[in-house]
């Protein structure tokens, strides 16, 4: 197959990917309060380069031995910014995420699209997989309300 | 799975305004919210902001749309199979044209 032209790859650090890609992300992540889903998740000093790889972030472990980068407080500090006109509450907890911690710590594509996964937030993923790395979408549960529902087709119908 | 392979429908956020509207006044007068919730298996705290939004006088149907088809971004192609397996059949009628002509033969003919 060809290869495929794609903006950004998993170890792109999300402070370098451009402010209109994080604005339509952030406006993803503003439905149903996703953004506080997404940072109640962060794992505390994650070595971000090395769990970028498809499948390298094992969450259960890593969220097990070092805990959670933020608490209810700092979360609902972010809540409670005040938003400048046009700016998104998302965009505020990204840059926030972005910049914080040491050189490796800092979160990459690939880091975000699987606590993305993680959390069960598919319009993010979907998102983040198809315009920032043109990867396929990535897979959905077969239980839960992330799970597709089909019509059942029949043989004859295919 | 592969039922994904038959979907090339738009996304549930993309509806049209008009047939968002219909389908929710439609949803909200069978007062079928709870159901469809249980249906897909939202979580608790999901249903109860739901809940806690009717009780403000908001459309509980809308709410759901919003994060069924906003969080997890299942299509309308989706919600076509969701409104077939709970027999919702004047709400499958009320989006018909936003699934591919094809599946309209799940529709049942409308009882006199």
């Amino acid at each position: 197959p060809d290869p495929k032209y794609s903006k950004y790859n998993r170890c792109t650090e999300l402070r370098r990917v451009d402010d209109n890609d994080i604005y339509k992300l952030a406006k993803i992540l503003d439905v149903n309060s996703c953004w506080r889903k997404l940072m109640s998740i962060i794992p505390k000093r994650l070595d971000a380069q090395a769990c970028s790889a498809a499948g390298a972030l094992n969450y259960q472990e890593i969220s097990t031995n070092v805990g959670l980068k933020y608490t209810a407080q700092e979360i609902s500090l972010i809540d409670a910014e005040r938003l400048s006109a046009g700016q998104s509450i998302s965009q505020v907890m990204i840059d926030e995420w972005k910049t914080s911690g040491k050189q490796n710590e800092r979160p990459t594509v690939g880091v975000l699209l699987q606590l993305l996964v993680h959390s069960e937030i598919y319009s993010a993923a979907d998102f983040v997989a198809t315009h920032f790395l043109n990867e396929p979408k990535p897979d959905r549960p077969v239980d839960g309300p992330a799970a597709h529902i089909s019509l059942d087709l029949c043989s004859g119908d295919l | 799975t592969s039922s994904g392979r038959e979907d090339n429908s738009m996304a549930i956020s993309l509806l049209p305004l008009t047939v968002r509207e219909q389908l929710c006044e439609h949803l909200d007068s069978l007062n079928v919210w709870q159901q469809l919730a249980a249906f897909v298996k939202l979580y608790p705290h999901d249903v109860q902001h739901i809940q806690n939004l009717k009780q403000r006088g908001q459309s509980p149907s809308n709410e759901f749309l919003n994060i069924w088809g906003g969080q997890y971004n299942h299509t309308v192609y989706n919600l076509f199979a969701l409104f077939h397996k709970m027999k919702l059949h004047h709400a499958m009628r009320i989006i018909k044209d936003h699934v591919e002509e094809k599946f309209h033969k799940y529709i049942p003919r409308s009882v006199p």
